[in-house]
């Protein structure tokens, strides 16, 4: 390629602007503003009773697992170390049994408050 | 009075984050827009994508201006977040590139006339590089559409030096040629 082509080239290529379609800075601004707008959280009142019950389903694990492992009986599976270990086996567990329970619910309309048809 | 069309980037920027002037940023994206569209469809191969690449670029950078800490900047990290726009874009379409050996210049019928109009050395010079790939496409809208210099094109798109001078050597290569297939001896019109 010559030099006076790959002039002409690099004029050529200045001309290669795509335009954007006429509505296109309306759309955006619409898009910026709704992407500006805080996010509502919709937590039914169900959900309430949802964390309730697994927040209370917790402790009482917790409260469980303190009392059989004082016992000489504790099972063999319970955490043998400390305060520590023990609270976090039971954040994990219940960690596990919340997510469950979400997906079981998000499965289920009329417990995360959507209404049947 | 200065107006906003007349404006330096850094100005409205400047007033875009301290007082939140919505029409500082307006005047961003119409200066900007059209060169980001073409960015896009260089790495996207359409228009409607593009189009929504960019959209959604520009929603970022009206979030992310304000934690821009070097504006004088403000082209190549633009530039930036439209292409990784556009690479996510790409990815999440799982867009199958209609580029390089399987596919021809699209048949299109020479002009008649003598000279081509101004219109029509745009259609084609446009029709050529969508038959580019993405990367020479690319590379060659930032330096001679955007007049980026190759540190600026490096920059925003993450490329190296010595990649970006081979993309641009085989785009100028592939882009005569691709002129010369779709216009055969109407060329000497454009070249």
């Amino acid at each position: 390629m010559t030099e006076k082509e790959e002039q002409y080239l690099a004029d050529l290529l200045k001309k290669s602007t795509v335009e954007t379609s006429e509505d296109f800075t309306d759309r955006l601004l619409v898009a910026v503003r709704q992407s500006a707008a805080p996010v509502k959280q919709s937590v039914s009142p169900k959900w309430w009773l949802v964390s309730l019950f697994l927040i209370a389903g917790g402790l009482i694990h917790f409260l469980v697992f303190r009392m059989l492992n004082s016992a000489s009986s504790a099972p063999v599976w319970l955490p043998q170390g400390g305060l520590a270990a023990k609270v976090i086996f039971s954040l994990v567990l219940l960690l596990l049994l919340n997510t469950t329970l979400r997906l079981s619910v998000q499965e289920w309309p009329l417990i995360s408050g959507e209404q049947r048809e | 009075m200065e107006t906003n069309r007349t404006k330096p980037d850094i100005a409205l920027i400047r007033q875009f984050v301290q007082r939140k002037d919505e029409q500082a940023f307006v005047t961003l994206v119409n200066r900007y827009k059209d060169l980001a569209l073409s960015v896009a469809i260089s790495v996207l191969k359409d228009k409607t994508w593009a189009e929504d690449a960019v959209q959604e670029a520009f929603v970022k950078v009206y979030h992310s201006l304000p934690s821009l800490r070097r504006k004088a900047h403000f082209k190549t990290w633009f530039y930036r977040i439209v292409i990784n726009t556009c690479y996510n874009e790409r990815k999440r379409r799982r867009i199958t590139m209609e580029y390089g050996e399987a596919t021809q210049p699209e048949a299109t019928a020479p002009p008649q006339q003598n000279k081509l109009r101004k219109e029509d050395q745009k259609h084609y010079i446009n029709l050529a590089l969508k038959q580019l790939k993405p990367d020479e496409a690319l590379v060659l809208r930032m330096f001679y559409l955007l007049e980026l210099r190759i540190k600026e094109i490096e920059r925003a798109t993450g490329f190296s030096k010595a990649k970006i001078k081979v993309d641009l050597h085989r785009g100028r290569q592939n882009i005569s040629q691709t002129l010369r297939a779709l216009l055969g001896a109407e060329i000497e019109d454009l070249l």
